[in-house]
């Protein structure tokens, strides 16, 4: 938090479209790039929006809000998401007893999130990091989908993970998570 | 493979002096072989400690097989003297890697500023690529972030040096590739691409055996900006023949995967596992070791179980017993409910305990708890039963008429007779502690709460008694006719009579504070929860009325008889009728929701039911008893079925808990000896008093 204020240097990358959408925040990616936009889009990150308050920064300031965990290709999604979910109501609050649905993804989201795993991996890492419940959820959903309906040698290749199981622990644990349904 | 069989058809037409076709079939099988696991992580582990010189010398075989594999067949095609030049190659060509490797780190001096950027960034992030460059230089922190470096060249993320170096270069680059096509001569560098000669080759590349000219082609590869090498990865790819891009999707493909549930700090792993069902977090824990042990988080099974209805763990030892290792309690209490529901469901039922006694006589009521079954009957008897055992523990004897209505709470049990009194019985001993005088007509009905006790009887009024005391403490009279059914939840008494009336009264003053007018016919049954009474009359509907107005919210049309059993639970309600089928409603829309009936419908009147949230177990006339799914009103199967069914024998009364079902059976003609039946459901069959977790069906 105590970079903020170091933090001083102006924007390395010219917003040519500066002009016409009234950025008034910058955010700076991990990797030294500079995003201007909408304060009001930048607060559906919890973490942004706490940094400015805590913070008390000025908005009309030209201060950059630096995001050491986020490098610009993310930043640059995270914010296309926020943008296109601006004016969204804020998400429930979980509720525990209630099982969780994950087929309830919009046709938008869904189509943004048609992304390779190391994106949808680095989203999930930034939504997090950020503090956009919005967006933790439906990544997340979507990594859950993933894995649903699969035997575990389906997850394994979905995933690229190798069975570290010896044959006996393999028959235990396949024993342990026998699962007895009907059909 | 069509295609690979295909092309290696075509080859010979090519050129005359590539290998047989069956050698580039062969050639390809290996290429397969090759990718996932070998030559990939090869190439990882000597990516990670370059210094040593051994490891330079793997990375170079490995980038050379992985590279032959993808355009070694058209070089091979052409260069044949390959032996002779490998060994005597060797050495000049490490000295010359690390030469390049020492001068690219040094040339590019921001790689020193942002290596700890990278790694700091690593450490917080689990891993994030960045530069391919960079990391090929430095020795990385870990496998998995060398391996994500490798993709961005892929990924064409923009990395440092395109920005800073070459911006326009890629966008150029590409264009010039779309427009003018291949013109190798323009390219950055053409050497490597450009076969070396026209020399024919007998062997097929091996690890120990790249084809010439391979390290010097990756020399010149690692010597160039991210925006060369890709605009060189755009050229290779033009070069290549389908099969060949899809040998290259193979390799890469695996790259570009993630496991995130290993690699996500964990509480975003649960996270995602959250959003699993508990079917597919069993799955998940077979997929690895990592995987197992957050599968098996306790909190997500907690979770997993509220969502199911499942509120506690069942005791140590009933876990301990089912399931060998250190598993998640509430995974325990989960699998156990499963095992149990699907043993309702659908496992052989095992062959039931039967407990023989009061002869040809009617078993009028029937209650269990815990271990306990206490039967009624018109033989003057009350019967104590243990559910483990199936032995008969106490015959109560003392009525002078026949027993018609019955409660019990802990070791207390009451009892009303056609005699016209009520007894207290202590059920361990047998005693009858008091015999309650008052009534002048068959105690029908009685509620008990607490300690105290409403009968109804057919003398037209209530009492209410002490059951400590056995004393008398207040009588409510009102009604016109026989009292058929009785709620009191210690608040109001609501009554049902044979005229016509629901009423709700104050005990305490003896007032009655509604008489809820409507049905046209006798009332047979009640539910009350405090807030809804719900009636069943002969005149084939069933009312839903307010207790505190007296208003009637819903009549409830559908039956084609009368409703003689009902449960309400949750606003939901089910309703037994002597139609033979049984409705499944929502008291506060009084909308049907199921009507339990079809193919598999009961073939005569239904005498009782009992459900929770899954199941409704419903008993009947014609001698079975059925299990239905609550949710969609489907028959799910008979889970008692007498021979004697439709010539005699019929299912009086039954009662369930979570593991175990008790039903009253017999017949008024001889065909079927009067008894009970004990079903047990539990996880384990020689586990006698499992009775504990969930209590998803409570007795009454």
């Amino acid at each position: 938090m105590s970079t903020l204020n170091t933090v001083k240097s102006p924007a390395m990358n010219v917003n040519f479209f500066a002009f016409a959408i009234m950025p008034n925040i910058k955010l700076q990616s991990s990797d030294g790039e500079t995003f201007e936009i909408d304060v009001e889009i930048a607060k559906c990150s919890v973490t942004i929006k706490t940094m400015l308050e805590d913070l008390g920064m000025d908005e009309e300031e030209e201060e950059v809000v630096p995001l050491p965990n986020v490098n610009s290709a993310i930043l640059r999604k995270v914010i296309q998401w926020a943008t296109y979910h601006k004016d969204d109501p804020p998400p429930p609050e979980d509720d525990d007893n209630k099982e969780k649905r994950t087929d309830d993804i919009s046709s938008w989201d869904a189509d943004f999130l048609k992304v390779d795993q190391g994106t949808l991996f680095e989203l999930i890492l930034a939504a997090n990091y950020l503090d956009i419940k919005g967006l933790l959820d439906v990544t997340c959903k979507t990594v859950a989908n993933m894995i649903k309906g699969k035997a575990p040698e389906e997850i394994r290749k979905t995933f690229n993970i190798k069975n570290d199981f010896t044959p006996s622990e393999e028959e235990q644990v396949r024993k342990e998570n026998e699962w007895c349904e009907e059909k | 493979m069509a295609e690979c069989i295909n092309r290696s058809a075509e080859l010979p037409k090519q050129d005359c002096t590539s290998p047989s076709p069956t050698e580039t079939v062969c050639l390809e099988s290996l290429c397969a072989e090759n990718i996932p696991g070998t030559s990939q992580s090869n190439i990882e582990q000597s990516l990670i400690s370059h210094g040593d010189f051994y490891n330079i010398e793997e990375v170079e075989k490995l980038e050379k097989s992985n590279f032959l594999n993808e355009l070694g067949l058209i070089q091979e095609d052409e260069n044949d003297d390959v032996e002779e030049i490998d060994d005597e190659d060797d050495e000049n060509r490490d000295e010359s890697w690390e030469d390049c490797l020492d001068q690219e780190f040094l040339d590019d001096p921001d790689d020193l500023s942002s290596c700890e950027e990278v790694i700091n960034y690593s450490a917080s992030q689990s891993n994030t690529p960045k530069s391919s460059h960079l990391k090929r230089s430095h020795s990385g922190s870990s496998e998995r972030t060398l391996r994500k470096r490798k993709l961005d060249v892929n990924n064409a993320l923009p990395c440092k040096k395109i920005q800073s170096d070459s911006p326009t270069m890629f966008g150029n680059g590409s264009s010039f590739l779309s427009t003018t096509g291949s013109s190798a001569s323009q390219s950055p560098s053409n050497c490597s691409v450009t076969p070396s000669g026209a020399r024919s080759r007998a062997i097929i590349p091996t690890k120990d055996n790249p084809p010439p000219d391979l390290s010097n082609w990756l020399l010149q590869f690692l010597a160039w900006s991210n925006a060369e090498r890709i605009m060189a990865i755009n050229e290779l790819i033009d070069r290549c023949e389908p099969t060949q891009v899809r040998h290259m999707m193979q390799v890469i493909e695996p790259q570009f995967q993630r496991d995130f549930i290993s690699l996500l700090p964990k509480e975003l792993a649960l996270n995602v596992l959250s959003f699993l069902e508990p079917k597919d977090l069993l799955r998940a824990a077979q997929t690895c070791r990592s995987w197992r042990v957050l599968a098996e988080d306790n909190l997500l099974w907690k979770e997993k179980c509220k969502q199911a209805g499942i509120e506690e763990v069942p005791k140590k030892r009933i876990a301990s017993r089912t399931h060998t290792t250190h598993m998640s309690p509430w995974k325990a209490a989960f699998m156990r409910q499963h095992t149990i529901e699907m043993n309702w469901r659908l496992k052989p039922i095992r062959p039931p305990k039967v407990l023989k006694g009061h002869d040809e006589h009617v078993i009028t009521c029937l209650q269990f708890c815990g271990n306990r079954i206490v039967s009624g009957s018109d033989d003057n008897t009350l019967k104590v039963w243990s559910a483990t055992t199936g032995k008969c523990l106490r015959t109560l004897i003392g009525h002078t008429g026949g027993v018609w209505s019955s409660q019990m709470s802990g070791s207390t049990i009451i009892s009303g007779s056609t005699d016209r009194t009520l007894k207290v019985w202590d059920a361990d001993t047998g005693v009858c502690i008091h015999t309650l005088y008052g009534h002048t007509s068959t105690v029908r009905c009685m509620h008990l709460h607490g300690k105290k006790v409403v009968s109804g009887s057919r003398d037209a009024t209530l009492r209410v008694w002490d059951i400590e005391t056995g004393e008398f403490l207040h009588v409510l009279v009102g009604h016109m006719a026989a009292v058929r059914c009785v709620q009191y939840d210690g608040r109001l008494v609501v009554s049902g009579a044979y005229d016509f009336m629901v009423k709700v009264w104050n005990p305490d003053t003896e007032e009655c504070l509604h008489t809820l007018q409507g049905h046209t016919n006798r009332v047979y049954s009640l539910q009350f929860d405090g807030v809804h009474v719900v009636s069943g009359s002969l005149d084939t509907s069933i009312r839903v009325w307010e207790v505190e107005t007296g208003a009637c919210k819903h009549t409830l049309m559908g039956h084609q008889s009368l409703t003689s059993g009902m449960e309400l639970r949750n606003n939901i309600l089910v309703s037994g009728n002597a139609d033979s089928t049984v409705k499944v409603w929502d008291i506060v829309t009084g909308q049907c929701l199921q009507t339990l009936s079809g193919a598999y419908k009961h073939q005569s009147a239904v005498t009782c039911l009992q459900f929770n949230t899954r199941f409704v177990i419903t008993s009947s006339d014609d001698g079975t008893v059925k299990l239905w799914d609550v949710r969609t009103g489907e028959f799910i199967r008979n889970l008692v079925s007498l021979e004697s069914g439709g010539a005699g024998g019929v299912v009086w009364r039954i009662r369930a808990s979570d593991t175990k079902l008790v039903c009253a059976v017999g017949s008024r003609n001889g065909t079927e000896e009067t008894k009970l039946l004990v079903l047990d459901f539990d996880v384990d069959a020689t586990n006698g008093g499992g009775g504990g977790g969930g209590a998803a069906i409570a007795s009454r």
